[in-house]
């Protein structure tokens, strides 16, 4: 005869077995990863000694905040200028084949051209095109120096557009 | 006489061919976007869904045939076509579409809890090359719907592709949703305008899935899905528009959001399962964070349901988090349930079942499996009672809802189960549904009918006491006197046969036992008819009409028609009716008994019943007996075993003394409640295993953790006979465990040598030994691939049934006949049908449903309906407090006044934590299978409190105000002042493309 019940008394580990219990998880880790850790224990070693590790511990420990700073920071004409720059600038540098350059130069070296020679080069086509280029540079520069003001080009998918 | 007009009329075959034959399955009509994606390009498009087809509202797919542009997706393809779709003037166009596109949508894509790979604006973006956009991004000034507890809408996110709205309206049809274009900035509405919350949505999930963006959106994704989305939202404000700044254009934005969406991968898990919610089988991914589950995503290729859900299945997981999940072994020790390890409970769990059977033999154990655990688990429940402890008392909860229409299956035709597949019932030209709410108890499967009835002319009629949703969009509602089908069944038949409209020809060359089943038919006049079930002679003659005038006929029915005590007879007379009519063997026809819980199907065919082993060969069979003997070692029970109901019966006699249930709430789900615990209290020793402390559980002396389907690994057969695989997407809870697992450990402590070491070692036996499973193997059902069964050994497997004869010995199936049982009643002043069965959100005893929170939030509790005619007579307001009582016990619980019952009918969900209608039913079951007759309970109604609290809030769906449309309706977009057709102003106004 049994009738029903739904008391459960719960198998309460104590402290020292939840202790062990855990240890046993860390050390199974251990094993199974020691060249890991290892060079783990190396690498952070070696952030501590340099300060590193103190400077990410207090940025990590702010994180949210310093996150929101930053970004209301950037979210400036000027904050976003410097970050359009910066991908600007990589968008150009990466167009750029500096290794054809360098080409360009030693060949420049070896071979001694006259006046002639310079300005059947400049007729070339790319030469055109390089020349053209940092005119525009130029002019752009002297427009930003000069005005100081955004000139206020709607950028692709801007809600202020 | 019946007799003397039997060839009367046209035979029904005859007229079929002069219809110019019987329908074949018709293909879709080819678009040049089939076309061009069968040469292997593909066009972009956001609009367009494999599921939903056309809809015409994004303009990217547009391409040159012929010489005009047209849009691909719904253009039809004709032979010789001249189709451009790479030309730098298409390019232009479709460019103008994206720049339309992403003035609606702003892209912050690393930011974007939908960047996992599949968001179709990213990929449209990444796939046409768009690098910046000429029309700025500008908000649509709504704000976000919060309202709902599943999902929100943004509509600054909206890009009015108008998927959602075709789900909801032409998939899942529950007309809710729609794009109100006359507005001046248009967006999507619920109801014509309500909060999502308060509208009628029925929270399938639809809409959310078909989205292509971030628009509607699964609230456990938000702030979880990506490294960056758990930002706080001005933060996150500022980073979008620095972002976009500083982002030199979209490809390097898309690069960016790309590497981001391989991390998350990383992260995120998807893993294909298979809902445990109904038979109807849905299979989906399920995509967790740890224990998390952020999302189930459905897939077109999903053989069941494709990208359909219902609110359970999409939203209804909670409970695996749930603190209630039992997550060790308990023990009984006097008034307590002791925590203890695996060793003890298996080990003591091992002593007392040895114990039991050497003491009173091995029929003095009874084993109940569960059909809502994996066919291998049933499969090794029936080894453990056959094999190791020597008993045939083995059975499956299928007693207590499908056995009947199982009977009356193999009765007439032989196979136990549907005689085609979903898409069958789908292009049906009738459906007929019998004591079946599907919409609210099959959901997804409710969609295919409700479809193919608004779109497709299918004829729906339903037979039922419940005016639900399928009844009111009925073309004709039938509503008998409770237990009377059978009577409604026979004089149709009757009725049918006297004006000569059966299939002779089919029935010649087909069937058996005709003069004997029509001279059964003899007192079933339609007069009778009427005066029994109250259905008036002129419906019945429109419902053999109906029968006459369509090519092919599906029966469906569920617990409304087998939980009577003539429930397998009913069945029978189904059965008997589609055979008359000529409607099994070919597309579109057939007798479908809509399976409840997710492997009603699999745990009998696998085995899990006292008379049959697997693939339903009987136990008393020599020679498959010898086949078991020699691939299980030892000697087998001879006899067949008892059925649960006979099991309780044994156990008040002093038969059976022990007692090992699982996943089955016995003591809550079976009838006449008091009974059953009555029987529990008398057992030696009682063993359950389930996810959490059941009412079954309480009685019990070893309770096991067990794992539910999104911690283990096997298969299921859903309702249309389909075996399909779930992966494990999560580790089991705390110390709980597959139930495959447990079941293999206990019969090794009893001395078995079971080696399974994967449930596809289990399958693998399974087949070997049951012809009908021969082919399925766990390759053959890899991800979404599955079979239905009888599967042969090369692994062709059988979507359709009898098109090539029945099953019986001579290939003819057989009319039965049967009489008609009346419904016993019940003296004493209960004056009241106390009708009952399930509602769409909520689940069996409730153990799983009402841990969600946001199917709480809808319906929070049982209630009873109580028709507007007895709440007028009785005083009664929503909300009041009623005592129900019946011969067997009382229960009280809240009201609802609603139009869905009438006069003395009420309805009661089986669904609680609180009232359950098995302490009111009593111990009357079926004749033939012992099934219990639920739905014939009579009770009294007292009213106890007259203050009212409305049991079901005013934001359950019901109170919604539903927004039927033929679709998107993109011509009233066509017609906006501010639409021209890209790069057509002035000469394509309206949409049209040429």
């Amino acid at each position: 005869m049994a009738a029903p019940i739904d008391q459960i008394v719960r198998q309460k580990r104590t402290a020292e077995e939840s202790r062990q219990e855990d240890l046993e998880v860390l050390l199974q880790a251990l094993s199974e990863n020691k060249e890991a850790l290892l060079d783990a224990v190396e690498i952070l070693a070696w952030l501590r000694d340099r300060g590193i590790l103190r400077l990410l511990k207090g940025f990590l420990s702010s994180g949210e905040e310093i996150l929101r700073d930053v970004v209301h920071l950037l979210n400036t004409p000027e904050g976003k200028r410097i970050l359009s720059n910066i991908t600007q600038s990589g968008v150009l540098l990466s167009k750029l084949d500096l290794s054809r350059l360098s080409v360009e130069w030693s060949d420049l070296d070896r071979e001694k051209k006259g006046w002639r020679e310079v300005i059947k080069e400049v007729r070339d086509p790319e030469a055109v095109t390089g020349f053209l280029m940092l005119l525009q540079m130029m002019k752009g520069l002297s427009r930003t120096a000069g005005s100081g003001q955004d000139e206020g080009r709607h950028k692709a998918g801007d809600p202020s557009g | 006489m019946i007799g003397r007009c039997f060839y009367m009329g046209t035979p029904l075959r005859e007229r079929r061919r002069n219809r110019g034959g019987f329908r074949k399955r018709e293909e879709p009509m080819k678009t040049v976007m089939d076309f061009l994606r069968d040469q292997g390009i593909e066009v972009p498009h956001l609009c367009y869904h494999p599921s939903l087809g056309p809809i015409q509202t994004c303009d990217l797919c547009l391409v040159s045939a012929d010489g005009k542009l047209v849009r691909a997706c719904a253009e039809p393809y004709r032979e010789g076509m001249t189709i451009e779709t790479g030309s730098e003037a298409v390019k232009a166009v479709r460019m103008e579409a994206m720049d339309r596109i992403l003035s609606q949508h702003e892209l912050y894509c690393t930011v974007c809890e939908n960047n996992n790979g599949n968001c179709e604006i990213h990929n449209t973006v990444k796939q046409m090359k768009v690098d910046r956009q000429n029309l700025p991004f500008q908000a649509k000034s709504y704000p976000v719907d919060d309202s709902h507890p599943f999902y929100r809408y943004d509509p600054d996110q909206c890009i009015l592709c108008g998927r959602c709205v075709e789900a909801c309206q032409n998939l899942q049809v529950n007309e809710t949703l729609s794009i109100d274009w006359e507005a001046k900035t248009p967006r999507v509405i619920w109801d014509g305008g309500s909060s999502i919350d308060e509208s009628s949505c029925v929270s399938c999930g639809h809409c959310v899935t078909v989205c292509p963006c971030n628009a509607l959106m699964e609230k456990t994704m938000i702030g979880e899905a990506g490294f960056l989305t758990g930002i706080q939202p001005d933060t996150l404000r500022s980073m979008i528009e620095i972002t976009k700044e500083a982002e030199p254009g979209y490809r390097e934005l898309i690069a960016v959001s790309d590497m981001e969406e391989k991390m998350r991968r990383k992260e995120i898990r998807r893993t294909k399962t298979v809902c445990t919610y109904c038979g109807v089988g849905c299979s989906f991914d399920i995509w967790t964070k740890g224990r998390d589950i952020l999302k189930v995503e459905p897939q077109p290729e999903a053989p069941a349901n494709g990208i359909s859900t219902c609110v359970k299945g999409k939203f209804g997981w909670d409970f695996i988090n749930s603190p209630k999940r039992l997550t060790r072994p308990l023990v009984r020790r006097g008034e307590r349930f002791y925590e203890t390890s695996w060793e003890e409970a298996l080990s003591l769990a091992a002593e007392k079942f040895t114990e039991v059977k050497e003491s009173g033999g091995p029929d003095a154990l009874g084993f109940i499996a569960s059909s809502k655990c994996t066919n291998e688990e049933a499969y090794l429940m029936q080894k453990l009672a056959r094999s190791v402890i020597g008993t045939n008392n083995v059975d499956n909860c299928s007693r207590y809802c499908q056995t009947p229409a199982t009977k009356g299956l193999f009765r007439t035709v032989g196979y136990g189960g549907d005689a085609g597949s979903i898409r069958d019932i789908a292009e049906a030209d009738l459906v007929i549904t019998v004591g079946s709410n599907t919409a609210d108890s099959h959901p997804v499967l409710a969609t295919r009918i409700k479809r193919a009835h608004k779109l497709h002319g299918q004829k729906l009629v339903v037979v039922d006491l419940l005016e639900h949703e399928m009844a009111e969009r009925a073309d004709l509602f039938l509503r008998p006197e409770s237990s009377t089908d059978f009577v409604w069944l026979a004089a149709v038949t009757r009725y049918i046969v006297d004006q000569g409209w059966h299939d002779t020809v089919f029935i010649e060359e087909r069937v058996n036992g005709l003069d004997d089943y029509v001279d059964s038919l003899n007192p079933f006049t339609l007069d009778y008819a009427e005066s029994v079930t109250g259905i008036p002679r002129e419906k019945l003659i429109r419902l053999a009409e109906m029968l006459r005038d369509a090519d092919s006929t599906c029966i469906l029915w569920a617990m409304g028609v087998t939980q009577h005590t003539g429930g397998s007879d009913t069945s029978t007379a189904i059965s008997n009716l589609l055979l008359i009519t000529g409607n099994y063997g070919r597309p579109g026809t057939g007798a479908y008994p809509l399976r409840g819980h997710n492997n009603v199907q699999g745990t009998s065919d696998f085995g899990a019943l006292p008379n049959v082993f697997p693939g339903y060969e009987s136990v008393e069979d020599e020679s498959v007996r010898r086949r078991y003997e020699r691939e299980w070692g030892g000697e087998l029970p001879k006899k067949a075993g008892l059925d649960n109901h006979s099991m309780l019966d044994s156990i008040l006699k002093g038969g059976i003394r022990s007692l090992y249930i699982i996943g089955e709430d016995t003591a809550f789900s079976d009838s006449n409640s008091h009974h059953v615990q009555e029987a529990f209290r008398q057992l030696d020793f009682m063993v359950v295993q389930d996810l959490f402390l059941t009412k079954t559980a309480r009685f019990a002396d070893v309770v096991l953790p067990a794992s539910p389907s999104l911690e283990k690994e096997g298969t299921f057969v859903n309702t249309e006979r389909r075996v399909q695989r779930l992966y494990q997407a999560i580790d089991p809870l705390g110390d709980s465990r597959p139930d495959w697992i447990i079941l293999r450990d206990l019969a090794r402590r009893l001395g078995a040598d079971w080696p399974y070491d994967h449930p596809g070692a289990v399958m693998a036996e399974a087949a070997k030994l049951a012809s009908m499973f021969a082919g399925v193997t766990y390759d053959r059902l890899e991800g979404y691939k599955s079979l239905q069964w009888p599967v042969a050994p090369d692994g062709t497997d059988a979507p359709f049934l009898y098109a090539d004869g029945f099953p019986t010995s001579d290939g003819k199936a057989r009319l039965v006949p049967m009489p008609w049982t009346a419904p016993r009643r019940t003296e004493g002043g209960y004056d009241l049908l106390l009708n009952n069965g399930r509602m769409l959100e909520h689940f069996h005893e409730g153990n799983m449903t009402y841990r969600s929170r946001g199917i709480r939030h809808k319906v929070p509790s049982a209630y009873v309906e109580v028709s507007t005619e007895l709440a007028a007579e009785r005083g009664i307001r929503d909300g009041a407090r009623v005592k129900l009582v019946s011969p067997f016990g009382e229960e009280t619980v809240y009201a609802l006044v609603s139009s869905r019952v009438r006069k003395k009918e009420l309805y009661l969900s089986i669904h609680t934590d609180q009232a359950s209608v098995n302490t009111l039913t009593g111990s009357d079951v079926d004749r033939a299978t012992h099934t219990p007759a639920y739905k014939e309970v009579h009770v009294r109604l007292e009213t106890l409190d007259r203050d009212p609290v409305c049991p079901l809030p005013g934001h359950h769906p019901r109170y919604g105000r539903k927004n039927p449309q033929t679709g998107v309706e993109v011509e009233r977009k066509w017609q906006r002042e501010d639409y021209d057709f890209p790069r057509g102003k002035g000469e394509r106004k309206n949409g049209r493309t040429h």
